[in-house]
């Protein structure tokens, strides 16, 4: 039964000792309590006595080695006993602090970086704010410099409608008219803020494909007929899963860049493009890929509701977004990049077309156009390819959704 | 430039203040030929004898005090006490002697001693000898306090506390005597008062001192990897505190985190963040927030005496909340 | 006036037959024995790593312990020190719970929060050891007060160091139990150096005891590596405290058999006086008092396994639940 000689712990705030010498060679015989060796921490010269009787097999550490203390110097067994030398160096004690940044985000919730933009806003008006569900950034402030206060949030909840207590949410009040001058709302600035900004950095390039959506439709209506009371599962909740799908395969294209890095996310958030009356909102749905089809419906449709009534619907920040115009009757359009995001992808409509089959064979399919806008800071023409014919064939093969 | 421990620069800034000065002498508890439990006095003793370098014995209360006679007739004695928690037994002698003394005689008395004693958790050493206790003598009016954090520091503020003609308390860490870092060849001295922006960010300042500067640095740089710029201000000297360095500093993050290990109730961040609050309101975005020691006297249990004080973890959690 | 003893020489100790059985004597072998091996022990564990932060040996002081604390009972009071193994041993200290507090653990008497240096076994009346140097005297003076407050007849000991008799507690609280005939003894372990710093340095009379005169009680120097003579002293002066008599203090010369904690080497200590102190070796004395080699054996084994048992019991223990102590001090 072999057993260690450690480098003894010789202070309080002592992490090292260092071998001064061996007063046995290995194969020599020891008694328990005889001084094997000398061992020098910043204190003090210490004698380590042999933990047993024996022979000493092995001198880990040599004369002159610093090693950290309680880790094994030397090994004392019976004659001619076979040790393995990876059992019993192994097992040190570690009082490193090893940060995990990402289970810190999980746990206060704040699972990307946070932006750089800053929102001057009293502690008071961004309570009541959330409260109503109130978005800062469409609310202008009065206060100094600029700052947001109290009365800034009511007068805003008032003017839009926002929830107060007991009042439900009514449509906002519109002031463009034909002939008018209408300062721009402070969503529209943001608006168009960002997509110029966007245009003006970003070097998009463009990608677009043909999906065969036959099949696609059919699964969503067999579904649909199937589940009462369930949620109804549209086509856009299947080109979100079929992305979430392509994003886990292809994790390059699920990133952002900030401040000259590329930022690689853990997880699988999608920004789904919602029309409002005075501008356009990206509420964002988290972890898409933990989702089955039917939880991506739901909690879309939630999102939007919420959007739609004027509430902040989600705090994600997503890495990919997605924005369908199929039901404007567009064949195909081209999307700006939403910052920092990498890539967006924007869906025509849906249109009965002759394909050409791979027999020859002329069929009337379902047919949609999509384009992937990819910033070509971050991504190249083969990826981009690669990751949008990946949404593809999930849409083509439907049932792929569903696992 | 010398590579050197932090223990080895205080060495340095007794031999040379010594060697300069031969009313500068140093008292203490097994100071002389013992060098000091932390070496802090090694070889003083060779080079200066006992006439200077005096051991004295367990008798806080009056060494303390005589240090304050002897330097109200000009000497400027260095009092060790080997752990802040000692320091209790010659509160009298701070507090209502040193501290008071020019203030009393209409500013004619001086008091230039330092009394450089050493707190803080992390070698299980249990609750009597591993306080923070910095917030007592900051509350006193008349004394500086000095809390360096790097072997540069330690030393160039050493040297100017024992040229400093007030009662100066000079806190040291258990945890930094043996941390190296780089410090000049050539003679030079650090004003007292002045804190050191240790690293530029433009997110979010923590101000800080002493060991947990450290603890702030590591969390900053883990930070930086995910694109949170942190600054961290050490402050150096809790008094005279260096107020326009901090607001500068959070006049351009907009958002301020005060880090200390000693316990969060009645500590320096309370005042640190009030006055952030008093004079920068307009230019945050949120509260100020404290990462500090919990409300306990600190625990032998290894593991438990972790969880008392700020680890890297918690201050980069509280960043991560706060941007 | 007491009479002296002379350090360093055997003290010829009148032997009291009714005080000194043969029974009284095999327990006290038992607890220096006990003591010694405890602390050697822990020496042991120390390097190991079982033990942290650091601790401070009795080794080569055990017969002031073991000495005085056989002159009082279970009721009595004793108020210990930083190198307080040996008193807590005494006062009828349980193996498992002192080795399980100094390893830090959740079973240990202090559950895992005060480490060796904060033991305190209050059922057994121990109030613990402490920190400070001289930290101790004003609580046994005070124990010994709130004892004449309820009227009671126990006694408290008083331990301390050289060290501490430098203290400005050491005669205030002299001059206070004196004045108010406090029914405690003051044990000053005299071994010689306050961590590093030699008593002859920090005193110019090195016969501590000369100092009770000052304060108006009693004071006397015993050899305190005998523990028989500690125990004939301290007789006296408990029975002097329960009779309303008030305070005694008791110098008890000792030397450490290493430096002032696990992690100093002590070369800063005279070796021949070391020689010499150790060739009177306080367990060793005991053992040649008692013929009977058997039954010395015997306690020995009993001893070890006792030791033993100690040790796995507390290896084995749990430390501390992290959130459950975070919960306690939520109110602190």
């Amino acid at each position: 039964m072999a057993t260690r000689i450690i480098m003894p712990q010789g202070g309080q705030d002592i992490t090292e000792g260092t071998v001064v010498s061996w007063l046995k060679k290995e194969g020599d015989a020891v008694r328990k309590d005889e001084v094997v060796c000398e061992v020098e921490t910043e204190k003090a010269v210490f004698e380590v006595p042999a933990p047993a009787d024996g022979v000493l097999l092995k001198i880990v550490a040599g004369e002159g080695e610093r090693v950290p203390i309680f880790s094994v110097i030397g090994i004392i067994g019976e004659q001619g006993e076979e040790i393995d030398l990876g059992e019993f160096i192994g097992g040190e004690r570690q009082d490193e602090e090893r940060l995990d940044i990402a289970e810190i985000r999980r746990r206060v919730g704040k699972e990307a970086p946070a932006g750089t933009g800053r929102v001057r806003a009293s502690g008071r008006a961004k309570r009541i704010a959330a409260e109503k569900g109130i978005d800062l950034s469409n609310v202008e402030g009065t206060g100094p410099s600029g700052r947001i206060t109290e009365k800034d949030v009511l007068d805003y909840a008032e003017r839009s409608g926002a929830v107060s207590g007991t009042g439900e949410p009514g449509p906002p009040t519109r002031e463009a008219r034909p002939g008018r001058v209408v300062p721009m709302s402070k969503m529209r600035r943001v608006i168009a803020r960002r997509m110029q900004e966007s245009k003006q950095i970003i070097p998009h390039f463009y990608v677009t494909v043909s999906v065969d959506m036959t099949d696609a439709l059919g699964l969503r209506d067999h579904l649909n007929q199937r589940s009462e009371g369930k949620e109804k599962i549209s086509l856009n909740d299947m080109i979100t899963k079929a992305a979430a799908l392509a994003l886990d395969e292809f994790y390059q294209v699920n990133c952002t860049l900030q401040d000259g890095n590329i930022i690689y996310l853990k997880d699988i958030n999608i920004g789904i493009a919602v029309a409002l009356d005075e501008g356009l909102v990206v509420p964002v749905l988290s972890g898409v890929d933990r989702l089955s089809l039917e939880e991506v419906a739901r909690k879309t449709r939630e999102m939007v509701d919420l959007s739609k009534s004027g509430k902040q619907a989600s705090l994600a920040r997503g890495g990919f977004t997605i924005t369908n115009m199929g039901m404007f009757g567009v064949k195909n359009f081209v999307a700006i990049i939403n910052p920092p995001e990498s890539a967006i992808l924007a869906v025509g409509s849906v249109e009965k077309r002759i394909v050409v089959g791979a027999d020859g064979a002329l069929r009337v399919r379902d047919m949609v156009e999509m384009t992937l806008s990819v910033d070509h800071r971050l991504l190249d023409g083969v990826i981009a390819a690669r990751f949008l014919n990946k949404i593809k064939y999930h849409l083509q093969n439907p049932k792929s959704l569903l696992l | 430039m010398a590579e050197m421990m932090y223990r080895e620069a205080l060495n340095m800034a007794l031999r040379e203040e010594m060697q300069r000065d031969p009313l500068v002498f140093v008292i203490g508890e097994g100071i002389g030929q013992r060098g000091g439990s932390y070496k802090v006095t090694d070889r003083l003793y060779e080079e200066f004898g006992a006439h200077r370098v005096i051991d004295m014995p367990i008798s806080e209360a009056s060494f303390t005090g005589a240090a304050v006679g002897a330097a109200i007739v000009g000497a400027r004695p260095v009092v060790e006490i080997l752990f802040i928690d000692f320091s209790m037994l010659a509160m009298d002698q701070i507090v209502n002697q040193a501290a008071k003394y020019n203030f009393m005689s209409g500013g004619k008395g001086h008091v230039p001693m330092v009394l450089r004693t050493q707190g803080g958790a992390g070698n299980g050493l249990a609750a009597q000898h591993s306080q923070s206790l910095e917030a007592f003598f900051y509350h006193i009016p008349g004394l500086k306090v000095v809390m360096p954090s790097v072997p540069y520091d330690a030393k160039g503020l050493l040297k100017s506390s024992i040229r400093e003609d007030s009662p100066v308390v000079f806190i040291e860490h258990k945890l930094l005597y043996m941390t190296k870092g780089e410090v000049p060849e050539e003679e030079y001295l650090l004003p007292l008062g002045k804190a050191d922006v240790k690293r530029s960010g433009n997110d979010i300042t923590v101000v800080t001192y002493s060991y947990m500067t450290l603890k702030c640095l590591e969390a900053a740089e883990v930070l930086e990897k995910e694109g949170i710029g942190v600054e961290v201000v050490d402050l150096r000297t809790l008094t005279p505190l260096d107020k326009e360095t901090i607001l500068e500093s959070v006049r351009k993050t907009g958002r301020a985190l005060v880090v200390h290990e000693a316990c969060k109730r009645g500590g320096v961040g309370g005042d640190i963040a009030a006055m952030i609050m008093e004079e920068a309101y307009d230019d945050l975005d949120g509260p100020v927030q404290r990462v500090a020691g919990k409300n306990t006297p600190i625990p032998y249990n290894i593991d438990l005496e972790k969880v008392c004080v700020p680890t890297v973890e918690e201050i980069a959690e509280a960043i991560i909340r706060m941007v | 006036m007491e009479k002296e003893l002379n350090p360093g020489k055997r003290g010829d100790v009148e032997l009291v037959a009714d005080d000194l059985d043969e029974a009284l004597l095999l327990e006290m072998f038992r607890k220096a024995y006990t003591i010694r091996r405890f602390e050697q022990r822990c020496v042991e564990l120390y390097r190991e790593g079982f033990i942290r932060g650091y601790f401070h040996p009795y080794l080569g002081e055990e017969g002031v312990a073991v000495g005085s604390i056989a002159a009082i009972g279970r009721d009595d009071y004793i108020v210990s020190t930083h190198r307080g193994h040996g008193h807590c041993i005494c006062k009828g200290g349980d193996l498992k719970l002192m080795m399980a507090e100094i390893m830090g653990r959740e079973t240990g008497y202090c559950n895992g929060r005060g480490g060796s240096m904060h033991i305190a076994n209050l059922d057994d009346h121990n109030l613990g050891a402490n920190g400070i140097v001289g930290g101790g005297i004003p609580i046994a003076t005070g124990a010994a007060l709130g004892i004449k407050i309820k009227k009671g007849g126990e006694v408290v000991l008083g331990f301390f160091s050289d060290g501490a008799a430098n203290n400005g507690v050491f005669g205030e609280s002299l001059n206070l139990a004196a004045i108010f005939d406090l029914p405690v003894v003051f044990v000053l372990e005299n071994n010689h150096y306050a961590v590093s710093t030699p008593v002859e340095y920090s005193s110019r009379v090195t016969d501590l005891a000369r100092r009770a005169d000052g304060y108006g009680m009693p004071g006397v120097t015993v050899d305190g590596n005998d523990a028989v003579a500690v125990y004939l002293e301290t007789k006296k002066a408990v029975s002097r405290a329960r009779r309303g008599k008030g305070p005694t203090l008791i110098e008890a010369k000792t030397y450490r058999h290493g430096g002032h904690h696990v992690n100093d080497p002590g070369l800063y200590m005279d070796q021949a006086a070391m020689a010499r102190w150790k060739s009177r070796d306080p367990v060793d004395l005991l053992r040649k008092r008692l013929n009977d080699d058997a039954k010395i054996r015997e306690i020995e084994e009993e001893v070890e396994s006792e030791l033993a048992e100690a040790v796995e019991f507390a290896k084995k223990s749990p430390a501390p639940s992290v959130e459950e102590f975070l919960a306690s001090i939520e109110d602190y």
